[in-house]
């Protein structure tokens, strides 16, 4: 059969023509790619393009907490670097636009306000008054945002995503934890310093719970941010001949400090149970260091720093690799955990087909059992409860990097599961 | 009996503040300029301690930060008089620059460590009538107490004090009657310094854990103080750092009776006091009136 060569090139174009539209079924309005395997087509929203997600952090790097939140961005940071280097999530680089608020509200509305439609979520919001300041934008905007906070105040929000265990449930566990261990026993009387607000005050629910529960009798003191030293809240505590046998703490380390050196000097020797940001490895250079050493137990759902297990002895390694410089807190480890909820949210967006912020959204809610090798399995499919109920105890050790060691793995006190939140 | 253990933990913290407000009113009373930079030279003295206590022992490093701070108060005083201004309230607004850098060099080097003295009275405390007092409390209210009545001897029963007087009534007479000013001036900046960095070691002191980066803030506790015991008293300083003190100490103190006014009453405390005594007398309690002549 003859076809005339001008056919054979009609033919020829025409193929080709219906091909290359076959591949494009773009959508009107919504920017499509193919990820990873080529196969899936991915939806994207704001923040994600077709080879890198962007994400955003907002911390104190040079104020207050300035310490604490550089160490976080450094776990944040190990995570996503570590997914890169594996091709990245959802075939695309993560990249992580950090911000330094300086602990100041007015700084933190106008970086989120720059920051937002860059992004498709944010992996780290420290700071309680910037969480509240946010969270109608959070909620508005529908970017995720995982809130470095575990107080209660702060379930169901949309857009805001909580980890690990609440501070009363912290507490509530270091309780049992001290009952357990014959520290403590039924019908004693327990002092708890803490700040007003939505860390302190919401622990504070949580002694009281157990104290309910467990037959003890809590005497609260409250302090504020700026007194460090605690002589008048520690003559309270002892005021009409009370006889304590135990402090808790749910304030900030140097408050931590002052109660330990007054009780130790005072020849007070009881356990001193504090919530995570309770305790700075900085203080263990301090005159009151053998006082921490001897009486500091640490309730969190993070583990510390130099945790025994396989997931945080490789994290420390890698940390040591990345940042030969840094002083490494408790945080690096929760900063991981952290951009591991936010990689596995991505993940099963990216298989759902959809990398929208309503797409991670309901995927963040999908994620029934969360692992991350250094915090407790979570459950993230409740908004309006905490992923987790379990808390690990800490005990200082000034020799390893970070202070801390971990004296009880993560357990659930049967009182925690009773509370509400 | 509480409230004598609080009076007394009180005192003792106000008489710290006011050996900072002391500074403040003696720097003001030599040029009229409020020192806003105030906090961080106190902390620069702290951390010149700090920095040297391991090595050559707390004495030594006390003298040496005392040292530091008069010196960096000095070169504080010699840009603000580097400007080409005498209005003083533009020189007021000078330190405050100069706060910012000294605040942003100390924050970067002290970084997420926590300051320490290595003072001798460690953690140990004293009962006194059934309330626990530090003894590092007790020494600095001792210490205080030698240092404000040696300033008052100084001021009141020398030459220098005389000249000082006369340049903070007068400067221009003084100045015609032979008085170096800038002598003055460099005087009343590194005796302010000085008493910055006592108080910065004091405040440092168990049951502290240490000062950290923000410590500086602590200084601007010394601003109700001066403003109620008068800008330009010297007794007045020493009154309003006491009154400070006791007022922080008692809300505190009671902080849970007190729960209905607020998270974090006792650090607003002194300024409601401070502005109760600006109505009642806008001079302050020992500050001189204006007079006006019709």
């Amino acid at each position: 059969m003859f076809i005339s060569p001008v056919l054979r090139r009609l033919v020829a174009a025409t193929v080709l023509a219906l091909a290359a539209t076959a591949c494009s079924t773009r959508a009107p309005g919504a920017e499509t790619s193919t990820a990873g395997s080529g196969a899936v087509t991915v939806k994207t929203g704001p923040g994600v393009t077709a080879d890198t997600i962007t994400l955003g952090a907002l911390s104190d790097l040079s104020n207050v907490f300035g310490p604490q939140g550089k160490t976080l961005v450094q776990g944040n940071e190990l995570y996503f670097k570590q997914q890169n280097a594996k091709g990245g999530i959802c075939g695309r680089q993560v990249k992580l636009e950090v911000r330094d608020h300086a602990y100041n509200v007015q700084t933190s509305v106008s970086q989120f306000s720059a920051l937002e439609p860059k992004v498709l979520g944010f992996v780290q919001l420290l700071g309680s008054p910037m969480v509240a300041a946010l969270s109608p934008k959070i909620a508005s905007t529908k970017a995720v945002t995982l809130a470095t906070t575990w107080s209660t105040v702060w379930l169901k929000k949309d857009g805001l995503v909580v980890t690990g265990s609440s501070y009363p449930v912290d507490i509530i566990n270091g309780l049992q934890y001290l009952l357990d261990g014959g520290l403590i026993k039924k019908g004693d009387t327990i002092g708890h310093v803490y700040f007003e607000g939505d860390y302190g005050s919401n622990a504070l629910l949580g002694s009281q719970h157990a104290a309910d529960a467990l037959g003890l009798t809590v005497k609260p003191v409250q302090v504020t941010p700026t007194v460090t030293d605690l002589t008048a809240q520690f003559n309270e505590l002892r005021s009409g001949g009370t006889d304590l046998a135990a402090i808790l703490v749910s304030a900030g380390p140097r408050q931590t400090a002052s109660l330990a050196g007054l009780a130790s000097s005072s020849g007070l020797d009881v356990p001193i149970l504090v919530n995570g940001p309770g305790f700075d490895p900085a203080l263990l250079d301090t005159p009151v260091g053998d006082a921490l050493t001897k009486h500091l137990y640490v309730s969190s759902s993070y583990e510390p720093f130099s945790g025994k297990s396989s997931a945080a002895q490789a994290i420390a390694k890698d940390y040591a690799t990345a940042y030969p410089d840094g002083k490494p807190t408790m945080v690096v480890n929760y900063g991981y955990a952290a951009a591991s909820v936010m990689g596995q949210a991505l993940d099963a967006a990216c298989k759902k087909g959809d990398l929208t912020r309503e797409g991670l959204a309901s995927a963040m809610r999908s994620l029934t059992s969360v692992q991350t090798g250094v915090m407790p399995t979570m459950n993230l499919s409740d908004n309006s409860k905490y992923p987790s109920t379990s808390s690990y105890i800490s005990r200082v050790d000034a020799k390893v990097p970070g202070g801390l060691v971990v004296a009880k793995e993560p357990f659930t006190s049967p009182v925690a599961e009773t509370f509400a939140g | 009996m509480k409230a004598l253990q609080l009076l007394l933990l009180g005192l003792s913290l106000g008489s710290i503040y006011s050996l900072i407000a002391l500074g403040f009113v003696a720097i003001y009373k030599g040029t009229k300029v409020i020192n806003m930079a105030h906090g961080s030279i106190l902390l620069t003295g702290a951390y010149v301690v700090a920095m040297l206590s391991p090595h050559v022992g707390f004495l030594a490093a006390a003298a040496a930060g005392v040292v530091a701070a008069a010196v960096g108060a000095i070169v504080v005083e010699r840009l603000v008089s580097a400007a080409r201004t005498t209005d003083h309230l533009v020189l007021t607004t000078l330190t405050i620059g100069v706060d910012v850098l000294l605040a942003t060099e100390l924050t970067h080097r002290i970084g997420s460590s926590v300051l320490t003295m290595g003072d001798p009275w460690k953690d140990r405390q004293t009962e006194i009538m059934g309330t626990v007092l530090p003894q590092a409390r007790i020494g600095a209210t001792a210490v205080s107490v030698l240092i404000i009545a040696a300033f008052f001897l100084v001021f009141h029963k020398t030459n220098f004090g005389v000249r000082m007087r006369a340049s903070a009534d007068d400067p221009r007479t003084a100045a015609l009657m032979g008085i170096d000013q800038r002598r003055v001036a460099l005087a009343s900046w590194a005796i302010g310094g000085g008493l910055a960095c006592v108080a910065g070691i004091f405040l440092a002191a168990f049951p502290n854990p240490g000062l950290d980066q923000t410590a500086g803030l602590i200084a601007l506790n010394a601003i109700p103080a001066i403003i109620i015991g008068g800008l330009d008293s010297t007794e007045g300083a020493v009154l309003g750092g006491l009154i400070v003190g006791v007022t922080q100490t008692l809300v505190d103190g009671n902080a849970s009776s007190l729960h209905f006014l607020g998270e974090g009453f006792g650090t607003v405390a002194p300024y409601v006091v401070m502005l109760l005594v600006l109505l009642w007398r806008p001079s302050g309690l020992l500050g001189s009136k204006e007079l006006n002549r019709v």
